[in-house]
């Protein structure tokens, strides 16, 4: 419950400027549910006439009723929309911020999470949300209103009248919602988890799909798809069955207050207190105001799967990176050398994977880094990335420690290429121009020569232009990777850092591209992670990663 | 109304439909004698005629009205929960089947994500249509007539009134619903691309960051969330105006109904318990066609994701052989003259000669991009639609039923996945009736055993997407393990060992070599000295099958082989040869 008030909290916070359109919303709405028990109190008033023989003044009734139903219809409309403006614009800022604290997370808290998880969240959770700010808010002043002004009504007909619609007010409207909330409120969250977890697994069935085909174990995954989908329903109908039970009660509560009315009117009528009309008009009043009350009734209901997302967001929102990342600091310009001292580091709570590691790298340098695969290059190249911050000893860069530099100089310095080569579902020359949003179509074309992919290129129907599908799968795995490099080509990086640059090509691209990079990066640092010899030997000096530490073999 | 492809889907599961809506039906009834019920003692109040015996004696009979119209709520409820969920999964079911078979050709501009965000979220939505839209169709073509039927038991004029407010609604959704319908399909789109465009940001955000793109690529994240904003919102304006528009029919017709009640009361043709009944029961008239018109909005965003799914579903199906490949010991691969284009301009293999028997490690080499991928899922059967031809122990690829040559071939590529699971699922994937020990037994043999036994888990720990969790080297290796887990034919190596070191390189090789005694090994790779020793090696040269034979042949020969081997061997030298023995070593 904590975590759920400081969350709305917090969502409430977001609205900031946004308030004034809040309270706008419910006042319209509150004018709009008013207006139905209007309406009918005038029937009830046209009964009354006819009853005791006035003379019927039918037309001023009807119009009466047509100008109510207007004022129903506008302010219903202006209530809607600004409620929803409110909140639609509170869910962008939402997704703004959901984005924000993703770039903070990448990439150490961002590989823990699963991918469709995350879109579950930004797509389906934020959505929920906006029953909260929507369908929350401005219902809940407005009910408060209508309660009141009902009470108030009530009671000048008779306080007794008052005291029995105080009474269903606050059962209907209050304490019946508050007891479902917090007797349901888990299921919420579970639904909620599974819808991100049921995401996230049809991600990754579409995914591997060629592999679950190939491995003959279509079957088994439908299997999967349909026992989760079965469990998410579960949860949903049980909710929904909530919620049917919530209207059921609602409603009879009405009822039964409704009757209790007349109850107390045949009473009062009897023992001469009242006159019949007056309990005509306390039975209706209270019957036509009960709209906004049983959507307080149903509120609670609707708010169990609205608060769990919100409480997903806001966690997400909220969770503290790996790294903390320099907004300002030393502005390092140029590269003088990087040095590692005495770092240990391992992953969260797992085993340590380097061990006093002592590293130098200077201006000009080009050394080579090998050892057997899972030893750790590749997380001395993100400790250099400062992907994350070793465990223990320092990261340097021009004597500086890493923590004190600001971040994003440095990676303006470094330029790395990944193992895994990562393409956008865009245009070959969009995928380039990643590395340099600014560079000419001279500039993507050279890159693409250097990489020697050009000559490929050309050959495409659209050539540069050509699409190179979901995660690349439209190019074969050495036509990504050398994609992935040219990208280093048209920046201009002072340290290069590479990971198996040539591990998925030929002997003949690998040539060239190794020279290609030597004359590109003349007089540049670069670290070169490769288990092919090929690689290393372009390089001055070489280390090999054994058991955790590093150990100079040429 | 109703989207006939949409509602034809649930054929089944109508009985669900049919109890849903004669819940709603009989609920709507109870709730109309509880109404005459209050006009009645309301009656006797305003009459003066009350006691207190009246209101006792109606008491029980109001409890037993409200007990059964819960009971008949909670059915209607479940109801259609059931029938939403038949359709849910029915529709689940076809999409899966689908993508699996359309996987092994070409899935044309639907990547994954979408596929997924329509799974999820559009799925979703639909079960909003079948749920809650389709029953109250029903619902309110039956409803609204029977309590006008009730009213015109006691005035007929009053409950005419009624009815000619009616044509004023329909009239006026089928106005917003045109408008609606090209908003409510752009409302979908934007919220697809946001899922989709975010997906792929979030799982490129490494690379962003390194070059710095990730503020930018967040700018056009903002732009894309204010973009779908803005098409909600549109969305939204036109279910305003209709809901708007319907509210103020809904009270003025009740309104109207109230006034006819009252004229007519007042020259005696409708006595008091009717004139209160048609206050109480008015408004009751138009809302289940109020309530359908404010599901509308669910109704068409339900239906444009139903489009996009449908456009899907509705993508040419390859039909494929019935030919069973039959299960023998010995296989024979043959290749002649085959050609293949992805997309039937460019040529990726032009008459291409080829052939491999069970006992035969073959050997595949070339430049990167020469097609060597592509010749590799012609064999193993995920691309079809070639030219000249391809056999199997004599059978034609293009006859035969693919799952046949799936449990004979196994293949491992860069484009193999890992999945989000245990390691132990992850392994089992290859087998699922290996026992652990079998499962660790497979770790030994690529090599994987001491990182095995450093992981505090052991088989239950879990890996990350993909294997995010593990390295490079780690991954290729644990896609082997698995592969060999699963114990088949013909296997296809694609350069199965370029991210790992060169003794897990020698173990691995040692592994294809042994699985060769028995079985049909074709190995893709650039590292020449790993398949000198290949049975048969062939070389493609952008498309075309330039030189085959030995190891021995080839580099007595001229050509693009011996280019290659006298390359690598010019750059494995290097600098400095005598570290070639020490680099080795790990
Ligand atoms: N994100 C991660 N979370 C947890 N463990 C990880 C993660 N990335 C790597 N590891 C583990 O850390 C160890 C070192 O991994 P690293 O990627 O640095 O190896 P590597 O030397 O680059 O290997 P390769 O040559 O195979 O690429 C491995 O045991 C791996 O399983
Ligand atoms: N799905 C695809 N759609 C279109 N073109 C493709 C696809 N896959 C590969 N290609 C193209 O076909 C050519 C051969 O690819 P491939 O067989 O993967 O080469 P490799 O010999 O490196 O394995 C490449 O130029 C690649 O761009
Ligand atoms: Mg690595
Ligand atoms: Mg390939």
């Amino acid at each position: 419950m904590r975590r759920t008030s400081s969350a709305v909290i917090k969502l409430l916070k977001l609205a900031g400027p946004l308030t004034p359109m809040l309270l706008f919303s419910a006042f319209s709405g509150a004018v709009s549910s008013l207006s139905v028990p209007a309406i009918f109190l005038l029937g009830a008033y046209g009964i009354e006439k006819l009853l005791y023989g006035n003379p019927l003044i039918l037309w001023s009734v009807f119009g009466g009723m047509l100008v109510l139903a207007l004022v129903r219809g506008v302010f219903r409309y202006t209530e809607q929309y600004t409620g929803h403006y409110v909140a639609f614009r509170l869910l962008a800022k939402l997704r703004d911020q959901v984005f924000t604290a993703m770039r903070r997370l990448a990439p150490a808290k961002l590989e823990a999470r699963n991918s469709g998880e995350l879109v579950s969240t930004v797509t389906g959770d934020i959505e929920l949300i906006e029953v909260f700010y929507a369908h929350t808010i401005g219902p809940v002043l407005i009910g408060v209103t209508v309660s009141t002004v009902m009470t108030i009504v009530l009671w000048m007909i008779h306080p007794v009248f008052g005291m029995i619609g105080l009474a269903a007010y606050l059962t209907l409207g209050c304490v019946i919602p508050i007891i479902n909330y917090q007797h349901e409120k888990d299921k919420g969250t579970a639904m909620r988890r599974i819808a991100g977890q049921f995401h996230h697994l049809q991600l990754d069935i579409f995914s591997g799909i060629r592999d679950i085909r190939l491995f003959g174990r279509k079957k088994l995954y439908e299997q999967k798809l349909m026992n989760m989908e079965q469990e998410l329903s579960h949860e949903e109908i049980q909710l929904g069955k909530n919620a049917f039970f919530l209207r059921g009660l609602g409603e009879s509560g009405l009822l039964f207050f409704t009757f209790a009315i007349l109850f107390a009117g045949t009473i009062l009528v009897s023992s001469g207190i009242l006159v019949g009309s007056s309990v005509l008009y306390a039975a209706i009043a209270f019957f036509a105001s009960s709209a906004p009350v049983l959507a307080l009734n149903q509120l609670g209901n609707g708010l169990i799967p609205a608060f769990a997302a919100c409480r997903r967001v806001v966690q997400l929102i909220e969770e503290l990176p790996a790294v903390k990342e320099a907004a300002s600091g030393y502005e390092p310009s140029t590269f003088e050398d990087v040095e590692l001292g005495q770092v240990d580091f391992g992953y969260d709570d797992q085993p340590e994977i380097l061990k006093a590691i002592d590293f130098h790298l200077d201006k000009g340098d080009k050394i080579g880094l090998s050892g057997a695969s899972g030893s750790g290059k590749s997380t001395l190249l993100k400790l250099i990335m400062r992907f994350w911050d070793p465990t223990h000893g320092e990261v340097m860069l021009n004597g500086e420690p890493m923590t004190l530099i600001q971040t994003r100089a440095l990676r303006v310095i470094e330029g790395a290429s990944l193992q895994d080569a990562f393409l956008f579902n865009q245009s070959i020359a969009d995928n380039i121009r990643i590395g340099n949003p600014n560079a000419t179509d001279e500039e993507v074309a050279t890159a693409a020569e250097q990489v020697n992919l050009k000559q490929m290129i050309d050959r495409l129907p659209h050539g540069f232009e050509t699409k190179v599908g979901e995660l690349g799968d439209r190019l074969s795995t050495g036509e990504r990777q050398r994609l992935a490099l040219a990208r280093l080509f048209v920046r201009d990086s002072d340290l290069i850092l590479l990971d198996e640059p040539t591990s998925n090509v030929d002997r003949l691209n690998e040539h060239m591209i190794l020279r290609a990079l030597d004359e590109r990066f003349e007089g540049k640092s670069m670290l070169i992670v490769s288990h092919r010899r090929s690689a290393l030997n372009h390089t001055d000096a070489v280390y090999a990663m054994e058991q955790g530490r590093l150990k100079k073999i040429r | 109304m109703i989207n006939k492809r949409l509602f034809r889907l649930t054929k089944g599961a109508r009985k669900w439909l049919f109890i849903s809506v004669l819940n709603s039906y009989l609920s709507a009834v109870f709730y109309m004698a509880s109404m005459l019920l209050f006009a009645l003692l309301l009656q006797s109040i305003l009459m003066g005629q009350t006691a207190l015996w009246h209101v006792l004696f109606a008491l029980p009979v109001l409890l037993a009205l409200l007990f059964a119209r819960m009971q008949t709520n909670g059915h209607m409820v479940a109801a259609a929960a059931r029938y939403s969920n038949a359709a849910r999964s029915m529709l689940r079911r076809r999409l899966y089947e689908k993508v699996s078979e359309q996987e092994i050709r070409d899935r044309g501009s639907f990547s994954a994500s979408e596929l997924a965000q329509t799974a999820a979220g559009g799925i979703d939505q639909l079960s909003a249509y079948f749920g809650r839209y389709i029953p109250q169709v029903f619902s309110t073509m039956l409803i609204p007539p029977t309590i006008l039927l009730v009213l015109g038991v006691f005035n007929w004029v009053v409950a005419l009134v009624l009815v000619l407010c009616v044509p004023l609604i329909p009239l006026s959704i089928l106005v917003i619903r045109k408008l609606a319908k090209g908003q409510s399909r752009k409302y979908w789109r934007a919220y697809v691309s946001l899922g989709e465009r975010f997906l792929e940001n979030i799982r490129g955000l490494t690379t962003l960051k390194v070059f710095q793109m990730d503020e930018t690529i967040h700018r056009e994240m903002n732009q894309n969330a204010e973009r779908f904003r803005t098409s909600i919102m549109q969305v939204l304006r036109g279910q305003l105006n209709s809901i708007t528009v319907m509210d103020f029919i809904v009270y003025g017709g009740s309104g109207a109904g109230i006034a006819a009640g009252l004229i007519q009361a007042s020259q005696g043709n409708l006595n008091l318990v009717g004139l209160i009944l048609v206050l109480l029961l008015s408004t009751e008239f138009f809302l289940p066609l109020r309530y359908l018109g404010s599901l509308f909005h669910v109704a068409m965003t339900g239906v444009s994701a139903a489009e996009r799914l449908f456009q899907f579903l509705d993508l040419p199906e390859e039909q494929y052989g019935e030919q069973k490949l039959s299960a023998t010991s010995s296989y024979r691969i043959e290749a002649h003259e085959l050609s293949f284009s992805y997309d039937g301009t460019r040529p990726i293999l032009q008459s291409i000669d080829f052939e491999a028997q069970t006992g035969e490690r073959i050997a595949l080499v070339g430049q990167s991009g020469s097609g060597k991928s592509t010749l590799q899922r012609l064999v193993s059967g995920l691309l079809r639609g070639y030219k000249g031809s391809l056999t199997i122990n004599g059978n034609e690829w293009r006859d035969l039923d693919p799952d046949s040559v799936f449990q004979q071939v196994g293949l491992m590529s860069s484009d193999s996945r890992l999945f989000t699971a245990t390691l132990r699922e992850n392994l089992r994937f290859g087998n699922p009736n290996a026992e652990d020990a079998a499962l660790i037994a497979a770790l030994e043999r690529v090599n994987l055993r001491s990182f095995f036994d450093t992981l505090s888990g052991g088989l239950d720990t879990v890996l990350t997407e993909n294997g995010g969790n593990l390295s490079g080297g780690q991954k290729q290796r644990l896609i082997m393990a698995r592969l060999l887990l699963a114990d088949r034919s013909i296997y296809l190596f694609d350069e199965a060992t370029s991210n790992v070191d060169a003794d897990s390189e020698e173990i691995m090789l040692d592994v294809m070599r042994a699985l060769a005694q028995e079985k049909l090994v074709i190995v893709i790779a650039h590292r020449m000295y790993s398949i000198r020793d290949a049975d048969r090696i062939y070389v493609l040269d952008r498309g075309a099958m330039v030189q085959s034979g030995t190891h021995e042949t080839l580099i007595s020969e001229e050509g693009a082989y011996k280019r290659l081997v006298e390359e690598e061997e010019k750059m494995e030298k290097g600098v400095c040869a005598d570290e070639k023995n020490e680099l080795g070593s790990h």
